[in-house]
């Protein structure tokens, strides 16, 4: 086997020999564990920029065999898998360190760090995924590898909600299950290709190609948490905030997303999709998500929820994006796909240093951390701001071309969505900024004084958010570099469109 | 390195100052060198293009003509309210905060005016706006806490109207072209000429305080610091007069109905400011209805360009002026506020700045007012509007002489034996900018501004002013023993507005439980708003609640249904 041909397969081999890696170390062997943990997440960053800069110079990367006659095992690397499995890539590493300051100390390291690796081996896994067999192989993996980050706590409400995202999680996993054994029963193994298989399936029923369509995209709802799929999410906040960041801004959420882009694009084709008069329905569905979320968001009181909620109305943007026909519009999916990432993640380490410092959890107790936090309290002010959209920052990037893009596919309906979700991720995030740094500190909040000379938390957990708070701030104001997730974009929507 | 982007680049690395505290004490002192290479670059005046494909989708600063009166502008008031804030913010103890958000504010300001791409100029604008927020809340009283919410979401419902404008307006062009220069051509060619003209129109007129959308103007300015409401009012509403001129189809189409609109917006705010602007009890809030009753002078002529295409040039050049002018001027005597001494005689110096509002002969506001008559297009040259502008002349008489009034019982009672000198140079400066540098500007339009005083002229102007001195004073000398004077609170609208939903949220919650103080609680009037529209709260969370118990059973049934499905299509 040639390089090429071993790629894929060997990103993929190398985090799952991590995980089991990890879990061999015995328990107190604490930096022998940090040392492989890192050093792997480097490593693999490293070599996902390879494939990157491979797929952007026309490389291409495959691994294949079969696993029983007419059924594949597909690895591959497209414009789109290095998206994804760049983003994972880089926002393990920094969770990864996160992590390790948020548990110093703590007990089941081993377990936690192992499922941790699993579930984002299995996050490549998806990324790299071929084809829907080998998909939906590490989609159910994903599953499983998250319930114990879920319920690391082992608290009777971690435990509550650890089973409340089974269920959810794997009914959905079923009801996609059928829609792939359907597809593949009917027209056999399917690759995921640009522009789809609309030679293959142009001549089946219509009713069949919708409802194997709507199985999927039913299946891939639940971890997209799209309304009235979304229940899970909101109380899966009670895993350890690195876990929460990596679910909303990469493992699960982005899975099921990214699951809908393949089955829109390279599944069926947008156009093909279009005329099944399919995307329509779907685009009003993330629409309707995109508010609902919004308005939810907006009555939270804890912090973690509302931004949960946030995590349910943004990760729609993406699914709004596909549905719209047009180059602009993939833009825009494309380039929030990673922006969202970044942000949520930059929220959610904020969140976890709050949580840890200061023992705070709800948002009315947030008031003048921003002076005995600054940093942190900056880091979560760019991440608020980004997510609002403002420009120059990420958040504006991303909206930006899915604006232009619903008015590229004459949807002009997104514009009054987009403007609504807009002002109403202002509504629940500017009242916290303002808490954060205009507000006195609140009567009778204990937190521990700060030391002088030392950094205002442990610095692995903050160095991570400053990093990604930088590339919330760079990803905008620097968006048109070479290689930078718009060039990403636009580098996919010429292959998508054959512009 | 370019001097555009040094430009903007100043004043974001000195507000970075902040992160060092060796450096902090010293930020107060930047605040005016902040503006110096934006000084230079006024003063060199050539028209100058950078590209920088790297940033956002790529980014273009430049200078031309236009944009140079409003960087003399920003240049004056940010350099005079600076080196004036340098000592007013003396003994603050949250003095690095207020110049943090303060240079932020700068660095926006300056950047929406070079810059020549639409998320540049967006960029700029919103940087402007949300750092202003800082200023604005910076002493943290109930009042200001309260314009700050106001300002806030005013400030978040222009943005979206604006960024649905500009999503518009780029999709009209070729190609998603996102230079600015293109835009007002692709919005007169599109088919929805109106529409988008409109969002803009309304998304900046936000800033710029137009009739309908001004409410947070005369809240923010009485409370912000003084020289932030010398620049709030100075220069920062400007940039949606800015917007408007470089967004707009002026001079691309004639659109008499929409122009007709918007003039007689302009009238609204030009006649109504005065009027509720004489109500009003603190100095500085009778500033803010005087900015607004002047900006509506400006958004008159921005209608009149909008109707007449041919007329639109002369028009654009001569508003920009008329910012220009009414910047300095309001600049200063907003700066005045804070600055004189008990004394009543120091109140004389600031008679200029007041009768150049006013449109005194001589003075830079005769020659704005006369240049933008001249250049009315014949359709809007009529009778009962020079009528109109005349009473509104007339009306900024009446604010000028409110403002002196209030001013020197203010002074009577809170002035300072001596004025600081620091800030008495300051201002002097600001003085001087208004009364003498702002004519040997090197600007390509001034001369536009130059008239010969006739007496028929002279009367014109004179005429106005005279008019409402001689019935404030018959008012103040006959009807005082009788009435009170009226007393309106700033904000005007918003009471009404703030009662509507105090009574909404009581329809929607029948608890009846005690209203605070009417408008300090907008926001949270606001979340109980969307209560209602939702009908009750609990709701949402009752339902997920369920579909969270059941949704093993549901998917189960899907999946029978569609196994069925699919086994009798097989």
């Amino acid at each position: 086997m040639t390089m090429t041909n071993m790629l894929p397969l060997l990103v993929l081999g190398s985090s799952l020999l991590v995980a089991l890696i990890i879990f061999m170390v015995p328990e107190p062997r604490y930096k022998l564990r940090t040392t492989v943990n890192l050093l792997a997440a480097v490593i693999k960053l490293i070599l996902v920029a390879g494939m990157a800069w491979g797929v952007l110079q026309g490389g291409f990367y495959e691994t294949r065999f079969p696993v029983m006659p007419g059924l594949d095992f597909v690895l591959r690397a497209d414009s789109l898998s290095v998206v994804f499995a760049g983003l994972s890539a880089l926002l393990w590493l920094l969770t990864t360190c996160y992590a390790i300051g948020y548990l110093k100390g703590s007990a089941n390291q081993r377990r936690f760090f192992g499922f941790f690796s699993f579930c984002v081996a299995s996050t490549l896994g998806i990324a790299l995924a071929g084809n829907l067999f080998t998909f939906l192989l590490f989609y159910e993996i994903l599953t499983l590898s998250t319930y114990p980050l879920v319920v690391h706590r082992g608290t009777e409400a971690a435990l509550r909600a650890g089973k409340q995202y089974l269920i959810y999680t794997l009914s959905g996993g079923a009801v996609m299950m059928l829609g792939v054994v359907w597809l593949q029963a009917g027209f056999g193994d399917l690759d995921f290709i640009r522009g789809g298989h609309r030679e293959v399936l142009a001549g089946a029923d219509t009713r069949v190609l919708v409802a194997i369509f709507m199985l999927l995209i039913g299946g891939l709802a639940v971890k997209a948490a799209i309304v009235p799929l979304h229940g899970w999410l909101p109380s899966a906040m009670v895993a350890p905030a690195p876990v929460s960041a990596l679910l909303h801004a990469v493992a699960v959420v982005k899975a099921g997303v990214f699951g809908i882009v393949r089955v829109v694009y390279d599944l069926f084709g947008s156009d093909f999709a279009a005329e099944l008069g399919l995307l329509l329905p779907l685009g009003i569905l993330a629409a309707f998500t995109i508010l609902y979320g919004s308005v939810r968001a907006l009555y939270q009181v804890d912090l973690k929820r509302r931004l949960a909620f946030s995590t349910v109305s943004q990760v729609s943007y993406i699914t709004l994006g596909v549905t719209l026909l047009g180059p602009l519009a993939t833009v825009g999916a494309v380039v929030h796909l990673i922006h969202q990432g970044v942000m949520k993640i930059t929220l959610f380490f904020c969140a976890g240093i709050y949580a840890e410092t200061l023992g705070i959890h709800r948002i009315d107790e947030l008031d003048g951390a921003g002076r005995r936090m600054p940093v942190t309290s900056v880091v979560f002010t760019v991440g608020a701001l980004g997510m609002i959209g403002l420009p120059p920052l990420a958040g504006f990037i991303s909206k930006w071309y899915l604006g232009l893009g619903a008015l590229e596919a004459g949807m002009v309906w997104v514009i009054p969505v987009l403007v609504a979700s807009t002002m109403l991720n202002a509504a629940y995030f500017l009242p916290i900024v303002h808490r954060l740094w205009f507000r006195p500190q609140r009567q009778g909040a204990d937190w521990a004084a700060a030391v002088p000379g030392r950094p205002e938390c442990h610095r692995a957990m903050l160095w991570p958010a400053i990093i990604t708070g930088l590339f919330v701030v760079l990803l905008g104001l620097l968006a048109s570099l070479p290689m930078s997730p718009l060039q990403w974009g636009l580098f996919m929507a010429e292959q998508e469109y054959g512009l | 390195m370019s001097l555009l982007l040094l430009t903007i680049l100043t004043p974001l690395l000195l507000a970075l100052m902040i992160l060092s505290p060796h450096l902090r004490p010293w930020m107060r002192y930047c605040l005016p060198l902040a503006v110096v290479p934006a000084l230079l670059l006024a003063l060199k005046g050539d028209p100058e293009h950078l590209v920088l494909p790297f940033m956002l989708t790529g980014m273009e600063l430049g200078l031309d003509p236009l944009r140079g009166v409003f960087l003399w502008l920003a240049v004056l008031v940010w350099l005079v309210a600076g080196a004036f804030a340098s000592r007013y913010l003396g003994g603050d103890r949250y003095q690095h905060r207020f110049c943090f958000y303060w240079l932020l504010t700068l660095t926006g300001n300056l950047w929406l005016i070079l810059a020549f791409d639409v998320p540049g100029f967006y960029s700029g604008f919103a940087l402007m706006t949300f750092a202003a927020y800082g200023l604005v809340v910076h002493n943290a009283s109930k009042e200001a806490q309260r314009a700050g919410r106001v300002y806030l979401w005013m400030a978040v419902l222009g943005e979206g109207l604006l960024v649905a404008g500009l999503f518009a307006a780029v999709s009209a062009t070729d190609n998603y072209a996102s230079s600015l220069h293109l835009l007002p051509a692709a919005i007169a060619e599109s088919e929805q000429t109106l529409l988008i003209s409109g969002l803009i129109f309304f998304g900046l007129g936000v800033k710029a305080g137009i009739a309908g959308l001004h409410l947070w103007l005369p809240l923010a300015h009485p409370v912000a610091p003084t020289p932030a409401s010398a620049v709030l009012s100075g220069v920062m509403i400007k940039a949606g007069l800015l917007g408007w001129l470089l967004l707009l189809p002026l001079g691309e189409v004639n659109l008499p109905g929409a122009g007709l609109g918007v003039v007689v917006l302009g009238l609204v705010a030009a006649l109504g400011g005065a009027l509720i602007g004489v109500c009003q009890q603190s100095p500085k809030a009778v500033l803010a209805y005087s900015s607004i009753s002047q900006m509506g002078l400006m958004t008159l002529a921005v209608g009149a360009a909008l109707m007449d295409a041919q007329a639109a040039p002369a028009l654009m050049g001569i508003t920009a002026l008329y910012a220009l002018h009414h910047g300095l001027a309001k600049g200063t005597l907003f700066l005045g506020v804070s600055t004189l001494g008990r004394n009543p005689w120091w109140l004389l110096p600031l008679a200029l700045p007041a009768l150049a509002l006013v449109g005194w002969p001589l003075s830079s506001g005769a020659a704005a007012k006369l240049a933008l008559k001249d250049a009315l297009p014949a359709a809007l040259d009529t009778g009962w509007l020079l009528a109109l502008l005349s009473l509104a002349a007339a009306g900024t008489t009446a604010l000028m002489l409110r403002f002196f009034w209030t001013l020197r019982g203010q002074l009577r009672e809170s002035g300072p034996r001596r004025p600081d000198p620091w800030l008495l140079a300051c201002w002097l400066v600001g003085l001087a900018c208004t009364g003498g540098l702002f004519w040997w500007l090197p600007l390509q339009e001034l001369p536009a501004l130059v008239y010969g005083l006739s007496p028929g002229k002279a009367v014109d102007l004179i005429l106005p002013p005279l008019v409402a001195m001689v019935l404030a004073a018959l008012g103040w000398g006959l009807l005082r023993q009788w009435l009170k004077w009226p007393a309106l609170p700033p904000g005007d609208l918003l009471l009404p507005l703030t009662a509507l939903m105090v009574w909404l949220s009581h329809q929607g919650h029948q608890s009846g439980r005690a209203v605070a103080v009417p408008g300090q609680r907008l926001m949270v009037r606001g979340r109980v708003l969307l209560d209602w529209l939702m009908l009750d709260r609990g709701r949402p969370e009752r339902l997920e609640a369920w579909l969270r118990q059941q949704v093993a059973w549901i998917f189960l049934l899907l999946l029978c249904l569609m196994m069925l499905l699919a086994l009798s299509s097989l």
